[in-house]
């Protein structure tokens, strides 16, 4: 469930606020500690294409049996 | 992403790194299955793996930074959010073959070692309890003085390799081997440093530092006059502190489990 908080006083003493209501839906983080940023999954993807962009040309030369 | 999605694809890559491993170990004990098909039954140089004396600590070097990556994604398999050590511990021999790359040449690069790797940087990157599990570490200071003690002979002995596959001829530097060497070295020091930060499951790090120098050390012993191997003096060192990484850790985990 998605907690949304008061900056500078008591939660109890405002209503939710909704700038952060909207920033923790944004990012995808609901109650808990934060989880994977974004930038992860960026790297991740550029990880894939580089490495499946290697194993093709690698083959692709005949690189395999001779290492 | 939501989590439970991420959870889903996270141990989809998890198995295809355990099943590319399983199948680059499945090429190198029957080398024709990928030799046949590629015009060379013979299997190339994938037969001389394991096979040729003069390759055997390389051999071996490699087939333990591997296989220090398959034991840590093993261990995601049954409980990612306990074994995060084991996660961080899979990806290290990954990102060691890949600073041992930057520092020589791109002949280090080999398919086996870029295929596991890939998935298993991915699914470091996609571990569901990783980045949260960050605040929970817990420093040890007697494992991190171990490692620093052994970093600066390791970090000699990686610099040597680097510079033996920047300028070497020869079979070895050709196939990139020095590299692995450079990279086995970084390896030991990175993951003692995963274990020492005492995350969930790290208790699985400590033994394979320690099981690294020491099969190293007695890898030495045995094949004195291989390339690669530890001078003796070295090679009892690098056994006697592995011995003691590991007893070091038991008492540190010991003492955690002692009420307070």
């Amino acid at each position: 469930m998605l907690r949304t908080r008061s900056f500078g006083s008591p939660a109890e003493s405002r209503p939710p606020n909704i700038v952060c209501a909207y920033m923790q839906l944004m990012h995808g983080q609901d109650d808990g500690p934060p989880g994977t940023p974004r930038w992860a999954y960026a790297t991740a993807i550029v990880v894939v294409v580089l490495a499946v962009a290697f194993v093709v040309m690698h083959l692709a030369g005949g690189g395999f049996v001779g290492h | 992403m939501t989590p439970r999605v991420q959870g889903r694809l996270f141990m989809a890559v998890v198995l295809v790194t355990l099943g590319l491993a399983a199948l680059f170990g499945l090429i190198v004990a029957r080398p024709a299955l990928v030799g046949g098909p590629a015009g060379d039954p013979s299997g190339g140089h994938i037969a001389e793996h394991f096979r040729q004396p003069h390759h055997r600590i390389h051999d071996l070097a490699f087939g333990l930074l591997l296989g220090t990556t398959v034991l840590g994604m093993l261990a995601q398999v049954r409980a990612p959010a306990r074994n995060v050590a084991g996660q961080l511990m899979a990806a290290t021999p990954i990102l060691a073959l890949l600073l041992a790359t930057l520092a020589t040449d791109p002949r280090v690069l080999s398919i086996p070692w870029v295929a596991v790797g890939a998935p298993t940087i991915v699914a470091t990157l996609l571990h569901p309890a990783l980045f949260r599990s960050f605040g929970t570490r817990r420093p040890s200071r007697p494992m991190i003085a171990l490692i620093t003690v052994t970093a600066i002979p390791l970090l000699a002995y990686a610099l040597s390799n680097i510079a033996l596959q920047r300028s070497g001829p020869g079979d070895h530097a050709a196939l990139g081997h020095y590299g692995y060497m450079a990279a086995f070295a970084f390896a030991v020091v990175g993951v003692g440093l995963v274990s020492s930060l005492r995350l969930p499951g790290w208790r699985l790090a400590t033994p394979v530092t320690g099981a690294l120098a020491v099969l190293l050390g007695s890898a030495s012993l045995v094949w004195p006059d291989v390339d690669g191997a530890l001078a003796t003096a070295w090679a009892l060192a690098a056994i006697a502190w592995g011995a003691v990484y590991v007893s070091v850790g038991e008492i540190v985990r010991r003492t955690d489990r002692l009420p307070s």
